[in-house]
């Protein structure tokens, strides 16, 4: 008798789990897919920061050339020797960068199975503190059970427990992360008008930190010829041979930052699609494809290539 | 934003890029000019200007951004929002962990006083 009602509350048990399990919950998609979007947020904006560090450090290398080749003529003034963004201008950027890499890791942690794993961890701790609660004799004396309910009533914890927060995540993870769509597009937005364009070869179109990089590496190339030319008398061949090869190694170094700054554009945009999907995911429980993958392969290379920019200074 | 504000801005901006576009022609004709002078005289007198120039464009690029900090300031208030709205969640979620931990907590000091209990009652 005490069997068949054990095994009729399990099958009934087994019935409500499948229930819960089905209802309410965001798609396996985005638990995958936000951690990853973290991750391209974090190195997607790392790369912006990176952008605005390459440009000022060049601004300081290219004053310092200038104060060497005109150092016979004028001197040193110290107040000659400014920073390119007031510190205010870039700390506001950067504030904002850290406020969307805490919106994506905290995205991430709320999305994440971390969570329903530390919530099973409990469950078990639960399960085994119960299973030791009845097996002491002084249970056994005022209540009659057994594992076996116990077992149950653990798993139905576990479901319910899981259903609360699958819930809660569906009740307000797409909302929230429609909320974010105009945000993280603008923000995207405001840093692709920040890095700008380079000018063309009329000195056309030329704006923010490619048209700046671009200008400042010009630059660097006009000091360090006449840092040649007034140096080459007292220079040996290899010193004076070093210092040229110095020159078309610039031309090729504001190609190449270029095309750094532009794909930092390139993967801010590719960021707002992801955003955009994570969206269609949460609402649709649509899988997510791999642009994620894509996105921060791209992103960890541009971040080696910032790396190996700040090293050589 | 509002409409009249943004297209204020574009105005200036529409200005802005002509002035930036007249400088930077000037600097290319400029350095194309070091490129091919001959005599140091010469170079040093056109460096004199592209270093100037150089300088005039740079103080355009720092306006060019400077004009979308306060854009960059309001977003930051956005996101801050939304960021509280999801650690009111993830503390939520919490909530529902933390309350399994306390049940487990107190089914361990039942099991802990029914020893107890046992050891003096018998």
């Amino acid at each position: 008798m005490r069997n068949r009602h054990i095994r009729h509350l399990a099958r009934q048990t087994g019935t409500v789990l499948l229930l819960l399990l089905g209802v309410g919950c965001i798609s396996p998609a985005v638990h995958r897919g936000v951690p990853a979007f973290a991750d391209a947020v974090v190195l997607a904006t790392e790369n912006s920061k990176s952008a605005f560090t390459v440009v000022e450090q060049r601004y300081e290398d290219v004053q310092a050339a200038k104060i060497v080749v005109n150092y016979e003529k004028n001197g040193f003034n110290p107040n000659t020797v400014t920073r390119f963004l007031e510190p205010e201008e870039l700390e506001t950027r950067l504030t904002l960068l850290d406020a969307l890499q805490r919106y994506a890791s905290t995205l991430a942690e709320v999305s994440s199975d971390q969570k329903l794993d530390e919530f099973d961890d409990k469950t078990r701790a639960l399960g085994t503190a119960v299973q030791a609660l009845t097996t002491t004799t002084a249970f056994q004396k005022l209540a009659n059970s057994s594992g076996t309910n116990t077992n149950i009533a653990v798993t139905a914890v576990t479901a319910l427990g899981h259903w609360f927060i699958e819930r809660k995540r569906q009740q307000h993870l797409p909302e929230l992360i429609e909320q974010m769509q105009g945000p993280v597009r603008t923000t995207a937005e405001l840093l692709r008008a920040d890095i700008g364009s380079p000018p063309d070869s009329q000195g056309h179109g030329g704006h923010g930190l490619r048209d700046q990089l671009w200008n400042e590496y010009t630059q660097a190339l006009v000091q360090q010829i006449a840092f040649i030319d007034q140096n080459k008398e007292h220079m040996d061949p290899i010193s004076r041979a070093a210092e040229i090869r110095k020159l078309p190694a610039l031309v090729r170094q504001r190609s190449v930052a270029d095309q750094t700054l532009r794909q930092t554009q390139s993967t801010l945009n590719e960021l707002v699609d992801a955003h955009a999907e994570l969206l269609v995911a949460a609402k649709s429980k649509a899988s997510l494809h791999s642009a994620f993958d894509g996105l921060i392969v791209e992103a960890q290379r541009l971040k080696g290539f910032y790396d190996s920019l700040q090293s050589q200074e | 934003m509002t409409r009249s504000k943004v297209r204020n801005r574009s105005i200036t901006s529409a200005s802005q890029n002509d002035l930036h576009d007249s400088f930077g022609e000037l600097y290319q004709s400029l350095t194309n000019a070091y490129w091919v002078a001959s005599t140091i005289v010469d170079k040093d007198r056109i460096r004199g200007a592209a270093d100037q120039v150089f300088d005039i464009l740079t103080d355009l690029n720092r306006a060019d951004l400077k004009s979308r900090t306060e854009d960059f300031a309001e977003l930051k208030g956005q996101v801050a929002i939304a960021t509280k709205k999801l650690t009111a969640l993830q503390a939520d979620i919490d909530s529902i962990i933390h309350n399994v931990g306390v049940a487990t907590q107190v089914v361990g000091a039942i099991a802990k006083a029914l020893t107890a209990s046992t050891t003096f009652f018998g």
